[in-house]
């Protein structure tokens, strides 16, 4: 057993060449762009609630799923407006997610491990009923752009990435906008500080707790309809939310610009090392292994992330 | 009948694991996303050990216990190290997870991703139920010892846990550490079982049934998790069928039993008499549904559905129905029976134990019992009020949080001995004095010096030791303990025993050193009046008990400085009057300092030698009590704008 | 409340009584189907499951077998080890199957590989093609498990000789999943034989299972510019491949293996796929099994997605004819009768059981062109050397 030497590469190994890299930075800033999608929503939640939404992933999922079923199982609705239903289909999900698993246990002021678990518990029912409903089938969203590539600088890169790439950071703009300049936004950032004051102060915490829950859950919607083009639409495509975390760790938990840069980071470092051969060894099967690796020399060294603020508990 | 033991040895494999889960995250409160990944570790180790080199089963099952420790360890550390957030932790194991099986598929030694077959198959039921009934035997073990009882601590309440001592990083790794280990035994065990393993046998599903069984079961009890998980693994093979919804329901249950029943099916109890007809009802429950089920099954074909389904129901609810009885029928026998049965046995066992310990000790070589610190020298307190120097020294104390100074430069000393109020409006700063005293937020600037020696960049933990000790103004008892137990934990007596005896209960040392711990800790609860209550878990005690009780609490750290925090909040003035003698009379006992906090006027002005007064973060006003009542800048604090009557003096 | 304590005591004594006496069952030839009916491999297994039906009523029409009816017991694995390993035991510990059809993938076979062995229940895979499923690496043969399928080895030679031969193929790169034993072997195989045939391997690249970006891999690839990429993988991650490789704009013509044959591989590609080429064991064009397509057209209203439900109808008349010659569903008999099967008519042609590998002798491979949105028959291949 373990003879029959498995197949490892045949070209030699070479630092790859200034082409090769610049198409390997594109490739990874479009994943980044992913992971960056993802990220905001999760901090989004994180900065304001301190609690780790782990159903963020299944949010993601139904996103997909929804624009799955109007453009291809129940309708034929065309993309861009059957994008805008999903981010909002997904953001409803989240507001209900929240009522049912989460609404309680923040009112009882429950210790943060019951709120994990009950994220979890969501997270893996909403993936199952998936599983048991629609299926284990693969499905692939309808393509938008044909085969369309752009060339630029001797790297190709895909008319979908360039229009997700440029739609997300409108999206992520108007967040900012939204943050900084409307009564909602300054509520939030209020809430992000302390809690208990704005609710004091006479903001109704769970109308601030709904809106804060759509905005995260559109993102999580917006992000899942995206992957759903690039890739294919199946129940267990949240996890990929787990490189998610990550990068929002490695932003720093809670921040924003954290988020995005953690995401984006996280896909460059990632393409660069699937593309690595050191000896006859391709890291690119090693890349989760580096992804974790990351986290953990960063929880050593900066624990707080780039961007991360240093939270005391008031006693 | 293969088939049942085959269902048995299953469940005995998962329930070793929940075992270890319960007490990583029911006892401690550490929430793990990726346990399997321990579970394959245990496995793949053994496995190979078995499969490549030919070992014998229980040399490889601990090889893989131990791999997977050292791998928990690795883990842990960085991330429990700086305190961070359960957040990270839980981010931290998921990513470990992730990353171990990508090594795993990449490993050639082991076939990669296809994973290895082939493997002997050396579980059977019979060792199989021996390792779950050791495993539980061990974690009890664990939990009934002074490493338990400080876990369980850490869970509850980790700021109170590090007010009475206990640093958190040792333990909670050493919680981490046990459930690897037990994860890991569990993975060995399922590779000799299946005969097959893959790296994706150990992914997320397999976490999420553990975690639901300790939830299920009730975080903070281990007969829970062991019933729940049996149940996980029983009922799902009754309903094959409906496959694809077990893992539905198993979300839907985390998520329905956190917001409805967050206690699970057994909460914090284990089993015993009081709960003996409810696991008998469980039981019943599956017993009789695998009856109507298999009935069902066998007669549905036969007979044609309804008229199994006639059959099949009433069947299984008899059943059900007839253990339901049987287990009160049992309670009921041994109600009268059991508990002198026990009394019975325990001075039998203690009196082969006495006996056994004067036969070895003959020559004398008994370990001296320790000084109670309830029988303190008052010829100490004596000699130490002689000193000149002020026990504690607080100069120049700053802190800000953001925006808001909360601690604007303040002066403070307090002698041996001493009794000194420090009163204020609310949000004046004094519990943020008490914070940056024990350590509990980092200062700004300033000093304070304790015994000659500057605690600014102590860890409470140290603080603690040096002889400062605290209790908190909203109670931060730990509220399933019971208040034996709570004054326990805070009990560091030099005579302790190590880790290994506490997994065996080694009589001559753990028997021992816990009878001691019992009876410091009685001494101390009779200080404070609660002798009585010291089988009452502590969240069942009435508010003015359970101040006292943190009072007793903090006694046992035999402090030199006792900080209290608002101890007669939410008294009545008779019980504002007894907590006056009961500081009155720890005190003139022990010669301990106290610097106290409180609201109650009277409280203040009767026990106080000296007062200080902060408003806005500044000492606004310091002396004898009298001098205060009469200063205008203090009634101006209160009151406000001074009134025509306060110019009256 | 007495009389109701009484009457479910009753009921329950009732119960037991029944139970101690079962009626007994009634006497057919039990053989197990581990299938893939949900998951990834759905539409070969949804399709593999109605072909098995289809050949136990065409021998039970006939009478049946040593004078008793064929049951079929089927079991859905979900193409995954573990729940494959958990059929497998249910089957042969419960359910007593004499011998188990399946499964389609070689990976499950070799998880399940322990459980029919060490209970002497013979094993006829369908379209596992790995060499492991039935040779161990010392050459020697794993006892109770065969298959109905040609081996990986002959497959990737398959794939090499047409690149080289008439696609002219030069230079060619591969992309492979190193989380499946299938498409780790397959693409070993493919770059040893294309090199022989004279060509040059540019690079290979590997992804893990579960992963649906190779766009770093395949922007490396791109680099060289093959004539060739291989891709053996399953439809799905061949899917993505072939989107992401169009989106790179690499335009080397794709090959792929047998995982490809699944025809949701055009709605999950779109127009990335059109136009390449794959290896496969059965062709809806071709006549030999001309009667069977019409038969399943007839009977289920769409074609079978080959080449699993040919396979396995193949594996159901294999192991009657094999029950026949031993005379008994005994184990150990009944692999004996298995080894020495010799020119038995199957739909596929005469299959002939090399015993020494368990596999069949003298199995044909045919290309399949992706065009149009269809699978195109191109050509057949016999077995080389």
């Amino acid at each position: 057993m373990g003879s029959g030497a498995p197949f490892r590469g045949a070209a030699p190994p070479s630092p790859p060449g200034a082409r090769l890299l610049f198409q390997t930075l594109i490739t990874g800033l479009s994943i980044g762009a992913v992971y960056a999608l993802m990220a905001v929503g999760y901090s989004l939640v994180f900065s304001v609630l301190n609690f780790s939404n782990f159903a963020h992933g299944a949010i993601i999922t139904l996103g997909a799923y929804v624009a799955w079923a109007l453009m291809v199982h129940f309708f034929h609705i065309p993309f861009l407006p059957a994008l805008l239903l999903s981010i909002f289909g997904a953001g409803i999900l989240a507001f209900l997610n929240e009522r049912i698993a989460y609404s309680t246990l923040r009112r009882r002021r429950a210790p943060s491990l019951y709120l994990m678990i009950s994220a979890m518990g969501a997270a893996i029912a909403l993936q199952n009923i998936l599983y048991a409903t629609v299926g284990a089938k693969l499905y692939a969203l309808p393509p938008v752009f044909a085969q369309d590539v752009i060339r630029a600088g001797g790297a190709t890169i895909s008319r979908m990435d360039v229009f997700a790439f440029a739609f997300s950071v409108v999206a992520i703009s108007l967040l900012h906008l939204l943050l900084a300049y409307t009564r909602v936004g300054m509520a939030i950032r209020a809430a992000s500080h302390d809690m208990e004051m704005v609710a004091v102060l006479g903001v109704n915490l769970d109308v601030l707790v709904a809106v804060l829950f759509f905005i995260a859950g559109g993102f999580g919607g917006m992000a899942g309809v995206f992957m759903g083009v690039k890739y294919m639409v199946y129940p267990s495509m949240g996890w990929i939310t787990n490189k998610a975390y990550i990068a929002a760790v490695i932003g720093g938990l809670g921040s924003l610009p954290g988020a995005i840069v953690g995401g984006m980071l996280l896909g460059v470092l990632e393409a660069l090392v699937s593309v690595t051969v050191i000896g006859s060894v391709h890291l690119s099967t090693y890349r989760d292994v580096f992804s974790f690796g990351i986290l953990a020399v960063l929880l050593i060294v900066r624990p707080t992330g780039l961007f991360g603020r240093h939270l005391e508990e008031k006693l | 009948m293969a088939y049942a033991a085959a269902v048995f040895t299953n469940s005995a494999i998962y329930i070793i694991v929940a075992l270890g889960l319960a007490i990583l995250t029911g006892y401690t409160g550490l929430f793990s996303l990726g346990h399997a990944a321990f579970m394959a570790v245990g496995a793949y180790v053994a496995a190979g050990l078995t499969y490549f080199l030919g070992w014998p089963l229980l040399p490889a099952l601990l090889a893989g216990m131990v791999a997977a420790v050292l791998l928990s360890l690795v883990v842990g550390y960085p991330t429990l190290r700086a305190k961070l957030r359960s957040d990270y932790f839980a981010i931290a194991t998921l990513g470990f997870g992730e990353a171990l099986k990508v090594i795993l598929e990449n490993l050639n030694l082991t076939q990669g991703a296809r994973g290895l077959p082939g493997i002997q198959k050396l579980t059977t039921p019979l060792n199989a139920a021996i390792f779950m009934v050791v495993t539980i035997w061990l974690c009890r073990n664990l939990l009934r010892s002074t490493y338990g009882r400080r876990l369980i601590a850490i869970g509850q309440d980790p700021v109170a846990a590090e007010m009475v001592g206990i640093r958190l990083l040792p333990y909670q790794m050493l919680s981490l550490a046990v459930s690897a280990a037990a994860a890991g035994l569990a993975g060995g065990l399922l590779a000799h079982y299946l005969t097959f393993i893959q790296p994706s046998i150990f992914g997320m599903d397999l976490s999420s049934l553990v975690t639901a069984g300790v939830v299920c079961g009730g975080m903070g009890s281990l007969t829970g998790p062991v019933v729940a998980m049996a149940l996980f693994v029983v009922v799902p093979e009754l309903f094959r069928s409906l496959a694809l919804w077990r893992l539905v329901l198993y979300g839907v249950l985390l998520v329905a039993i956190m917001n409805l029943r967050p206690r699970g099916l057994f909460g914090n109890e284990e089993l015993s008499l009081k709960n003996l007809p409810k696991l008998f009802v469980i039981a019943g429950l599956t017993v009789g549904l695998t009856v109507a089920t298999s009935l069902y099954r066998g007669y549905g074909p036969v007979w044609g559905e309804a008229l199994a389904l006639l059959l099949a129901v009433p069947a299984g609810a008899a059943t059900a129905f007839a253990i339901g009885l049987a287990g009160r029928g049992l309670t009921w026998l041994l109600a009268p029976v059991l508990p002198p049965l026990k009394a019975v046995g325990s001075r039998g066992l203690h009196s082969f134990v006495q006996a056994v310990e004067r036969t070895l000790a003959s020559g004398g070589s008994h370990l001296p019992r320790p000084a109670s610190p309830a029988a303190s020298s008052v010829a100490e307190l004596s000699a130490a009020s002689g000193a000149t120097e002020p026990l504690l020294r607080i100069r120049g104390l700053k802190k800000h949080f953001g925006g808001v100074v909360a601690v604007d430069g303040i002066d403070l000393d307090v002698g041996t001995g001493e009794i000194v109020g420090l009163i204020g409006p609310n949000g004046s700063g004094k519990t943020t004095v008490f914070n940056l005293a024990s350590g509990v937020y980092p200062v700004d600037s300033g000093s304070i010096v304790f015994e000659g020696l500057d605690l600014v960049r102590e860890s409470p933990t140290s603080i603690v030791s040096r002889g400062i000790s605290r209790t908190f103004q909203n109670i931060r008892l730990f509220s399933s303990m019971t208040a034996l137990e709570n004054v326990q934990t805070a009990l560091h007596v030099a005579e302790g025993y190590g880790l290994l005896a506490a997994f065996v209960r080694w009589p001559w040392s753990v028997w021992r050193t816990e009878q001691n711990l019992r009876d410091l800790a009685m001494e101390l609860l009779q200080v404070v009046g609660l002798d009585a209550y010291a089988p009452r878990v502590a969240r069942t005690l009435p508010y003015g008990l359970q101040r006292k009780l943190e009072i007793a609490r903090a006694l046992a750290l035999q402090p030199k400085l006792l900080l209290l925090d608002e101890p007669a909040a939410g008294m009545n003035p008779q019980e504002a009057l007894e907590l006056v003698e009961l500081i009155r009379r720890i005190r003139a006992r022990r010669g301990i300092a106290i610097l106290l906090i409180e609201h109650h006027m009277d409280v203040v002005m009767n026990l106080c030698q000296r007062i200080a007064v902060l408003n806005f973060g500044k000492k606004i006003a310091e002396g004898a009590p009298d001098q205060i009542q009469r200063d205008p800048l203090v009634l101006q604090a209160y009151l406000g704008q001074e009134t025509p009557r306060a110019a009256n003096g | 409340m007495r009389v109701q304590f009484a009457a479910r005591l009753v009921s329950f004594a009732a119960a037991v009584v029944v139970l101690a006496c079962r009626p007994g069952q009634p006497q057919t030839i039990k053989i197990g189907h581990e299938v893939a009916l949900t998951g990834p491999n759905a539409t070969w297994g949804q399709s593999e499951s109605r072909a098995v039906k289809m050949a136990v009523e065409k021998i039970n029409a006939q009478g049946g077998v040593l004078g008793k009816k064929l049951e079929i017991v089927a079991y859905d694995n979900r193409a995954d080890r573990l729940e494959a390993v958990n059929v497998a035991k249910r089957l042969v510990e419960q359910d007593k199957v004499i011998a188990i059809i399946g499964p389609g993938q070689s990976g499950v076979a070799n998880a399940i590989r322990e459980t029919n062995n060490s209970a002497k229940v013979p094993l006829i895979a369908t379209t596992a093609t790995n060499p492991k499923v039935t040779v161990n690496d010392d050459g020697s043969v794993v006892p109770y498990t065969f298959r109905t399928c040609f081996i990986d080895p002959f497959q990737g030679t398959v794939a090499a000789q047409f690149a080289s031969k008439d696609l002219n193929a030069k230079t060619a790169a591969v992309l492979y999943d190193v989380g499946d034993e299938y498409s780790q072997f397959l693409g070993k195989y493919f770059i040893d034989a294309f090199q022989k045939s004279g060509g040059k391997i540019l690079t290979s690249e590997a992804f893990r299972s579960g992963e649906l970006d190779f766009r770093a891999q395949l922007g490396k690839i791109k680099d060289g510019n093959p004539d060739v990429l291989f891709i053996p993988t399953q439809q799905k991650e061949a899917a993505l491949a072939a989107k992401q490789a169009r989106d790179l704009g690499i335009k080397s013509t794709l090959m792929g293996g047998d995982g490809w044959g699944s025809p949701d591989l055009f709605d999950l590609a779109g127009p990335a796929i059109e136009g390449s080429y794959f290896v496969n064991i059965a062709a809806l064009e071709d006549p030999a099994i001309k009667d069977f397509i019409s038969d399943y057209r007839a009977q289920y209203k769409e074609d079978p997605v080959l080449p699993n439900p040919v396979l396995a109808y193949d594996a159901v008349l294999w192991l009657s004819d094999a029950i026949k010659r031993a005379g008994t569903t005994d184990g150990p008999k009944l692999k004996e009768a298995l080894e020495q099967t010799k020119d038995l008519q199957v739909l596929t042609g005469k299959l002939t059981i090399d015993p020494a590998s368990h596999n069949p002798l003298n199995k044909p491979a045919v290309i399949q062109q992706t065009k149009d949105k269809r699978f195109v028959y191109v050509k057949t291949f016999v077995t080389a050397d």
